[in-house]
């Protein structure tokens, strides 16, 4: 018996401690010493800094290993934080920081990076031209959708996902297989949109942030042929008219796809005069020379009277 | 010669004119056909199977084939699309492509220079065309916005008529195949799904569906190749890349925003935002390494072969603002004057090919590049006005350097 007490000693005193860096394993154990992983959720190959937060003091005088799935990072010999390159898709790396004290003896602090991706797609409910090759981008009051794909692009539906504008909750809390989410562009240049995924067991597989921006709709003048349709390179500032008559096309960008259908206000001026030289097509007007002794000012507004920062207005030169 | 003298003879004259008038009237009618033509005494032949030769009008060269120039302008008016063809080994090489507002089809002849339109059939508002290999078919899209219709037509080389079927999807991109046969993307409510469209069968099949769309598709040169989907570009928000393979999505470790790429089997070329600044780079799928590209390049305005001769060229400005890049250039408002240059397959390299602006006098804004299988020809076309241009890449001929 005194020999068991006597091992039980030897055993308990000289032995490591492990602890483990996650916030619900070592946090409720050691909040006071613990492994913080920047990011939190790497992708693939991403760059992750490990820094060893020890908020108790009891590191002090101790020597700090750093392993790289148990093979020693030299360089990171007695430093408070390591970087790392995070592993391949899924691929489990573990890192961890032994602290052999100047008393003797060792605590080990281990945490497990997993690489994942969640990819959030934004996609604005407003209009571009149908020549330009780019996303449509928020504008204010514009409904905006939102997709999280996780990994190789497919929907799971077995996660749940939680989805938080600004610091709002959508769709009330968190709710299964709802990776996709939509809700009108706040105010402000730029919102902070973020959603977590989690295993059904309660697991959090991955976090992400972003900033969604707001931009003001704007406007493009284009020439219209009747045979080639409208020209790709806009108007710059000044149009020449060659003949007696340009048709001329406004392209709105960013303006929100139900003003730009149904637009309050859409009108064409002419020297600060309303045009009745429009069709069945509002964003187009038929410009005739006839009447203009010099340049004339062509100016196109479309607006939403509720919201009236969704709109546009701009204006060119046209010179004879 | 007295008066009486000349009457007389007359008079005769007058009776024998009214004896061969009255002669054929009554006795003159042709017994046989071979007595209605005179006979010139013309060589005649036995052979059965013998044609008379059609004389066709000449045409009037329109590609000058005879100077020494590498970087030739093929068209005036603007094209819809384009492809060297080559419809059997016994005729020559060609060049077919359609008329943007018409959708008329011409042919140039590489080796002679002519121009020959092949298809009448008029497509008011053809938008954007593009031709199978070996020439036969042609998908096309006219109009725009809740007008736009897509078709696909067979050419015939006996008529000058285009057999067209109508494709009822909305289509968002398209692109041929090697076998004849065309890829596209279409767009759903929630999603982006790419088919495979046989002419030949009427039959189409699902290649792959992701779930979002507004994507730009970066299509493989065959069914089985890797084909690239991103969310579309903009340097204000973050796209993904995905690679599909023989039905298989994977997430690539490339994105980032303004993000936009092209790639083949084995390498991506994709440019994104960077810092403030807009920046390039290689990524190896094999072995995973990333090269960053000495001059920047917008991947729309590059081509990547594929197989044997995997070289990628890019038309490339010195852009003033490249901070605002790609969207400044997507608007169209952004002035170019592109060079050609060819980039080394690990990107470290790149190799300045043709200024045009010093050789044609113009300013091009250089899109839709296509390199031919054998990578001598380069096909592209300037934004500006659409026009289709070539450049001999690689030159059979002595003098031209």
């Amino acid at each position: 018996m005194r020999l068991f007490f006597i091992l039980l000693f030897i055993l308990f005193t000289t032995s490591a401690h492990t602890a483990s860096a996650q916030l619900d394993a070592q946090g409720l154990v050691n909040p006071e010493l613990l492994l913080e992983v920047v990011p939190e959720f790497p992708r693939p190959g991403e760059t992750v800094t490990v820094t060893l937060n020890d908020y108790r003091g009891g590191t002090y005088g101790s020597n700090i290993t750093w392993l790289y799935d148990g093979q020693v990072v030299g360089e990171a010999e007695n430093r408070r934080s390591v970087v790392v390159t995070a592993g391949e898709l899924d691929m489990e790396t573990k890192i961890e920081a032994v602290l052999s004290k100047p008393s003797g003896g060792n605590e080990v602090l281990s945490t497990t990076i997993t690489p994942v991706y969640l990819d959030i797609i934004i996609e604005a409910q407003t209009r571009v031209p149908e020549f330009y090759r780019g996303r449509a981008l928020p504008s204010i009051g514009s409904i905006v959708n939102a997709t999280a794909l996780v990994n190789d692009g497919a929907s799971r539906t077995d996660l749940v996902y939680t989805w938080r504008i600004n610091s709002q909750v959508l769709e009330g809390g968190p709710i299964r297989g709802r990776n996709q989410v939509s809700f009108p562009t706040p105010r402000g240049e730029n919102s902070i949109l973020s959603v977590q995924a989690t295993e059904p067991n309660g697991t959090v597989l991955a976090r992400r942030s972003i900033f969604i921006p707001s931009v003001s709709p704007s406007l493009n003048f284009h020439e219209v042929s009747s045979l080639f349709g409208v020209k790709r390179n806009p108007i710059d500032t000044n149009l020449i008219l060659v003949g007696n008559t340009a048709t001329i096309q406004a392209e709105p960008y960013n303006l929100d796809i139900r003003v730009y259908n149904n637009p309050d206000i859409a009108q064409w001026k002419i020297n600060n005069t309303l045009s009745q030289n429009q069709g069945s097509n509002p964003y187009q007007v038929t410009f005739q020379s006839t009447g203009f002794a010099e340049a004339a000012r062509l100016s196109f507004q479309v607006r939403d009277t509720t919201q009236v920062l969704q709109g546009a207005n701009d204006n060119i030169q046209v010179r004879f | 010669m007295k008066r009486s003298v000349f009457i007389i003879i007359g008079v005769v004259l007058i009776l024998v004119l009214v004896a061969v008038w009255i002669y054929v009237l009554f006795f003159g009618t042709p017994t046989s056909v071979d007595e209605q033509f005179g006979d010139f005494g013309f060589e005649d032949t036995t052979d059965t199977n013998y044609q008379e030769p059609v004389v066709e009008p000449e045409a009037e060269p329109v590609v000058d084939v005879e100077t020494a120039q590498r970087l030739r302008q093929l068209t005036t008016q603007p094209v819809a699309g384009f492809a060297e063809v080559q419809v059997s080994t016994s005729t020559p090489r060609e060049v077919l492509y359609m008329e943007v507002g018409t959708g008329h089809i011409y042919s140039i002849n590489l080796t002679t220079g002519s121009e020959e339109r092949i298809s009448a059939t008029t497509i008011p508002g053809a938008q954007r065309a593009e031709f199978s290999e070996n020439g036969q078919y042609v998908m096309i899209q006219s109009g725009f916005g809740s007008q736009k219709e897509f078709v696909v037509g067979e050419i015939s080389r006996a008529s000058s008529t285009l057999s067209n079927t109508e494709l009822a999807e909305p289509i968002t991109s398209f692109s041929s195949t090697n076998d004849n046969r065309f890829l596209y993307s279409i767009q759903t409510n929630t999603s982006t799904i790419g088919k495979v469209f046989n002419p030949a069968e009427f039959t189409n099949e699902t290649l792959f569906t992701l779930p979002f769309r507004e994507s730009s598709v970066a299509w493989g040169s065959d069914v089985t190749d890797s084909h690239y989907v991103y969310p579309k570009t903009t340097r204000q928000l973050e796209s993904f890349l995905y690679r599909v393979k023989n039905g298989a999505v994977t997430r690539l470790p490339v994105d980032g925003y303004g993000m936009s790429a092209l790639g083949n089997n084995n390498s991506v070329f994709y440019s994104k935002q960077e810092r403030g600044s807009y920046q390039s780079y290689f990524y190896d799928i094999n072995s995973g390494a990333e090269n960053s590209v000495p001059l920047v390049q917008i991947p729309e305005k590059c081509v990547m072969g594929e197989g044997e001769l995997p070289i990628t060229i890019c038309a490339n400005t010195e852009y003033e603002f490249s901070h605002q890049l790609p969207d400044s250039w997507y608007t169209g408002g952004m002035a170019s004057a592109d060079s050609l240059w060819e980039i080394s397959s690990d990107g470290n390299n790149a190799r300045f090919l043709v200024d045009p602006e010093h050789e044609s006098g113009r300013k091009l804004d250089i899109t839709r590049l296509r390199i031919t299988d054998d990578a001598f020809n380069l096909y592209f076309t300037n934004q500006t006005d659409q026009t289709l241009w070539v450049y001999e890449r690689i030159t059979t001929n002595a003098d031209q350097n």
